[in-house]
């Protein structure tokens, strides 16, 4: 059977190869346009400025948006390639081998694939033209293009892959890109802690993915697609169907935000709007599901996996939309929207139907793409139509209320307030494991400390404390280290003056406070004697400041 | 041929030590061009070839030169360069220089020896260069890293001298000198405590130097192809294994900057030494094709993920020198997008992300760690997610958060030119990784050929 296949691969007919050459460019052409952006940031001309970078990229997309509805024409004027099944398969290059084992790089085009390519490439040019005007004059929007340029990379590799080795490729590189666009406001640490969220919870599914490989090579010596399309490999993916289908399951889950693995998708709308639209209402949402449509041969004869996929899909839309329901903020508001439509593509999949999950992502990511990008302008809409209406909306009663009575009704809101407590319980669980850390931190530092009995550290100076520290008595001018105290307690002393400077005309009993609870902490690592040895000169300085303070105020 | 230009590699190791002046740029100038020279006399002997008859007979019994190290010797030449052009200016002091100089020369011969006696001596006298750095700063208090590389350094060349490599046979008693002694020098569970906080206590240029080459596991590598540990090679397995998962858990808490990069490079050494374990199973026979995989891994693990780790390290040391002693327990804020778009893509690189070299590596001994011992596989994985996870969160706490003023500059030209070109190297290495597996594959082969 694999020696028809590769017979078929190498004798591609010229429409096959156009298509090939068209869904391949889907992928080189953003490659391209970011490793240069890339060499030209490194080699500061001036030729890359903000503008430049838009337009590169808006051309760039638009380029691929032709070169994926040039392969699906060729594709769909190609011939049967494989039996009955309409697919295109390419095997380029070999990356490495060793022994048996191969890491190839190719593309397999079917509609699956097709669909979702041209889906990527019409929606990345959508958001670059949007963003080309709502960006304008950001700080740091270059970020957002280069990272956009990234996105549509991995997700097009990610989309034309032919084995799960190169398919794992392109997901971990949408993991990043979106991870990072959700951080793009650095300065602020809020959504910083969402994108470390949001790749924590990637980071975890993907271990589902790679397992899921290595069982894949394990079970069958190969990763090839095509070949469990063709079912090649049906009698050694007998026993474990089950298996691959649950890890798989895992690594969708925690990409298409379905339960438990929700809650990151509302707070990872904290990026720029055009990235929370392409992200998590249109496309990287939906690639746990794509993943599972192009991998149902393997899992699509155990019964347990679509058992569990359907319950999973269940309880995704319930809760997404029992929660939507109870936000109060339009983003949040479509964010629980998409997860619960994504809930309903877990249940059509989980239930054979892929052409109608596939029809499903399509409409979805189009509506919702719309949605997040009128999302800033919703209330200005609502207006509008209020205005023109003459009238204020009235919100009609949701069904559910009609049917439950007062009390059932607000259990279900307790419910859908609290997102089934999904939060709860990751906190609880990440609680857990921040007290096993504590421990575990805990029996390193005394073990660590068993056969040292030398000084505690010395210190680099810190800069912006240096002033202080002087000051404080902790170092001399010329000095570069000070060798008084261990980093932590050596930092608190210093971040403690400097609030103390900034607070010192305020409450004394703050300052008392502070005072206080650096000379217990300087007391349990240092003891009593140096301890008095340290409070001698800063207290003194603090109390100095203190009372000239309070004489001027007088 | 093979064995003089070792002994001249030897020797310009040693020659800044005496040549270079006290301070100033001069200073680093001399040491960075004896480094360079270095490595280009390194790739003059990769390209020779290990085959190559050796001029002078008398240095035949001394070095010993085969298809592995060959590949070995420019790497470490590599990272002594890298270490010491990455050297931030305002911490080039002569000692420093020196030291480094002098961990590249024992790393060299511990790596190209076979005289017993020597690498035994060798192998006592390897910490050295850092106990001399740890001497300047604290004087004679320094239990923590002495006590335990007294342990190791005894033991292990009792072991090398009457066992492994020398003159007695391998009996279980030296074996089990060897294993203590391999197990702290390469910093397993429960024996791993001194490398995070020597990261912490010396100078990051000292402790690089030291620790990444990985001298321990290549010599490792050198007992374990011989076929002279077969009774500690599976509780070696189990430990780095186990290593690998603990230090990226324990990574996650951390709020030193120093110390979550040594407690990564523990779990990332770890991956090197499960792969080299993979030998368990075929001791007495011919390598079958996981234990290939695994020992091809290995090697470029060490070779990889070293080259990324040690680059990682140099940009953190950078970052250190911008603005002082960095903790994690807060944002610092960054004006600085090249040099965080540096620390963001060698982190990812030293974590083998899908794309870089490193990632070919970890895929060899995911594979052949997970078809031979699963469990031992699923915590590798699980590690490597986690590390994931804290390479993101050491690069949001250094240049993420409300903006300060440390008054700090981007990269420099020189900066921009050495990181830039190593990310570069690592992805095109990750893109097109053939050659350098199907060279290390074929040494591996060459190399087990050899000694069974």
């Amino acid at each position: 059977m694999s020696g028809t296949i590769s017979s078929i691969q190498t004798n591609l007919s010229l429409v096959g190869q156009l298509a090939t050459f068209f869904a391949t460019s889907t992928i080189v052409l953003p490659a391209i346009a970011l490793v240069s952006f890339f060499m030209l940031e490194l080699l500061s001309t001036n030729l890359l400025n903000e503008r430049r970078i838009m337009r590169y990229s808006i051309a760039t997309y638009s380029l691929s948006l032709l070169s994926a509805l040039l392969a699906v024409v060729f594709f769909s004027l190609s011939p049967n390639q494989f039996m009955d099944m309409h697919v295109v398969e390419s095997q380029m290059a070999s990356v490495f081998s060793v022994s048996s084992y191969h890491f190839e790089l190719g593309i397999l085009i079917d509609h699956y694939s097709l669909a979702y390519l041209s889906l990527i490439h019409l929606l990345c040019l959508a958001i670059a033209s949007f963003s080309s005007r709502y960006l304008i004059q950001e700080p740091n929007a270059s970020i957002f293009w280069k990272l956009l340029m990234l996105f549509g990379m991995s997700l097009s590799l990610l989309t034309l892959a032919h084995t799960l080795d190169l398919l794992f490729v392109g997901w971990e590189m949408v993991g990043i890109s979106s991870a990072l666009l959700i951080a793009f406001y650095k300065e602020r640490f809020e959504p910083v802690k969402h994108s470390l969220m949001a790749f924590s919870v990637y980071r975890m599914c993907d271990i589902g993915l790679l397992l899921a490989i290595v069982v894949l090579h394990h079970s069958t010596h190969s990763g090839d697609l095509l070949a469990y399309m063709s079912n090649s490999h049906a009698d050694h993916l007998k026993h474990s169907a089950t298996l691959l289908g649950l890890l798989l399951l895992f690594a969708s889950m925690g990409k298409s935000a379905q339960y438990p693995f929700l809650s990151w998708l509302p707070r990872a709308m904290e990026g720029p709007t055009p990235s929370s639209a392409i992200f998590y209402g249109a496309l990287s949402v939906h690639a746990g599901a794509y993943l599972l449509i192009r991998t149902s041969p393997l899992w699509d004869s155990s019964i347990v996996v679509q058992v569990v996929m359907l319950m999973i899909g269940l309880m995704t839309t319930t809760i997404g939309n029992l929660s939507g329901r109870t936000q109060t903020d339009v983003k949040s508001k479509i964010a629980f929207g998409v997860i619960a439509q994504v809930g309903l593509i877990f249940i059509e999949i989980s239930l054979g139907f892929y052409e109608i999950a596939m029809f499903h992502i399509w409409g979805h990511a189009v509506l919702r793409t719309l949605q997040l990008l009128r999302a800033p302008s919703t209330l200005d809409d609502i207006l509008n139509v209020e205005n023109k209406l003459g009238t204020v909306r009235q919100q009609n009663p949701w069904l559910l209320q009609k049917i439950l009575t007062e009390d059932q009704c607000r259990v279900v809101y307790r419910f859908a307030v609290e997102r089934a407590w999904t939060d709860y319980f990751a906190f609880a669980f990440t609680n857990q494991i921040k007290k096993l850390l504590r421990s575990l931190q805990w029996v390193e530092h005394k073990m660590a400390n068993l056969f040292d009995h030398g000084p505690e550290e010395r210190v680099r100076e810190l800069p912006e404390f240096k002033g202080n520290l002087i000051d404080f008595g902790f170092i001399d001018e010329a000095s570069d280290e000070f060798e008084v105290t261990s980093s932590n307690v050596g930092q608190q002393v210093a971040i403690v003056v400097e609030q103390i400077q900034q607070k010192e005309t305020q409450k004394p009993t703050m300052i008392q406070n502070a005072k206080s609870k650096l000379q217990k902490k300087i007391k349990t690592k240092f003891g009593n004697k140096r301890a008095h040895k340290i409070s001698l000169s800063p207290f003194s300085w603090f109390k100095h400041k203190i009372e000239t303070t309070k004489g001027d105020q007088q | 041929m093979t064995h003089f230009l070792i002994l001249q590699l030897s020797v310009l190791s040693l020659l800044p030590i005496a040549m270079a002046p006290n301070r100033g740029s001069a200073l680093k100038k001399v040491s960075v061009s004896f480094a360079i020279f270095h490595f280009v006399l390194a790739q003059f002997l990769w390209m020779s070839g290990s085959d190559l008859k050796s001029g002078l007979s008398f240095l035949d019994p001394i070095f010993d030169v085969n298809a592995i190290n060959i590949h070995m010797i420019p790497f470490l030449s590599f990272l002594n360069m890298l270490i010491l052009v990455g050297t931030p200016a305002r911490f080039v002091e002569k000692n420093m220089m020196d030291q480094i100089h002098l961990n590249g020369f024992f790393a060299l011969l511990l790596m190209t020896t076979k005289s017993p006696l020597l690498l035994a001596l060798i192998w006592l006298i390897y910490p050295l260069p850092v106990v001399w750095s740890l001497y300047e700063r604290y004087g004679k208090k320094q239990n923590f890293f002495l006590s335990y590389q007294l342990v190791s350094g005894i033991l292990g060349a009792i072991s090398i001298y009457f066992g492994h490599m020398g003159i007695g046979h391998a009996n279980l008693l030296m074996e089990a000198f060897f294993f203590i002694a391999i197990i702290i020098r390469i910093g397993l569970f429960p024996f791993h405590l001194w490398i995070p906080k020597l990261y912490e206590k010396t100078t990051f240029g000292v402790a690089l130097s030291f620790l990444q080459p990985q001298i321990a596991t290549i010599m490792l590598f050198k007992v374990v192809i011989a076929g002279k540990l077969p009774t500690f090679l599976y509780p070696l397995h189990i430990l780095a294994g186990i290593t690998c998962l603990y230090a990226a858990i324990v990574a996650i808490r951390q709020t030193s900057l120093r110390k979550t990069f040594g407690y990564l490079s523990l779990s990332y050494n770890a991956l090197g030494i499960v792969g080299i374990g993979m030998m368990s199973q075929a001791i007495h026979q011919p390598l079958n094709e996981y234990s290939q995989m695994g020992y091809v891994g290995a090697i470029l693990v060490i070779l990889s993920v070293g080259l990324a780790h040690t680059s990682f390290g140099v940009a953190l040391w950078n970052t250190e020198a911008r603005r002082g002693y960095l903790s994690l327990d807060q944002y610092h804020g960054s004006k600085t997008p090249l040099l965080s778009l540096v620390v963001l893509i060698l982190g990812l690189t030293s974590i083998g992300f899908p794309g870089t070299m490193a990632f070919v590596a970890e895929d060899l001994v995911f594979h052949s760690v997970l078809e031979d011992q699963p469990w031992i596989g699923v915590m590798l994985v699980v590690a490597t997610a986690i590390n994931g996870i804290n390479v993101l969160r050491l690069n949001y706490k250094l240049f993420a958060g409300a903006r300060r003023e440390y008054g700090e500059g981007d990269l420099n030209l020189r900066e921009k030119a050495l990181f830039f070109t190593i990310c570069i190297f690592l992805i095109l290495g990750g893109i097109f990784p053939s050659f350098m597996v199907n060279q290390t594959h074929s040494a591996v082969m060459k190399v087990q050929q050899k000694h069974r």
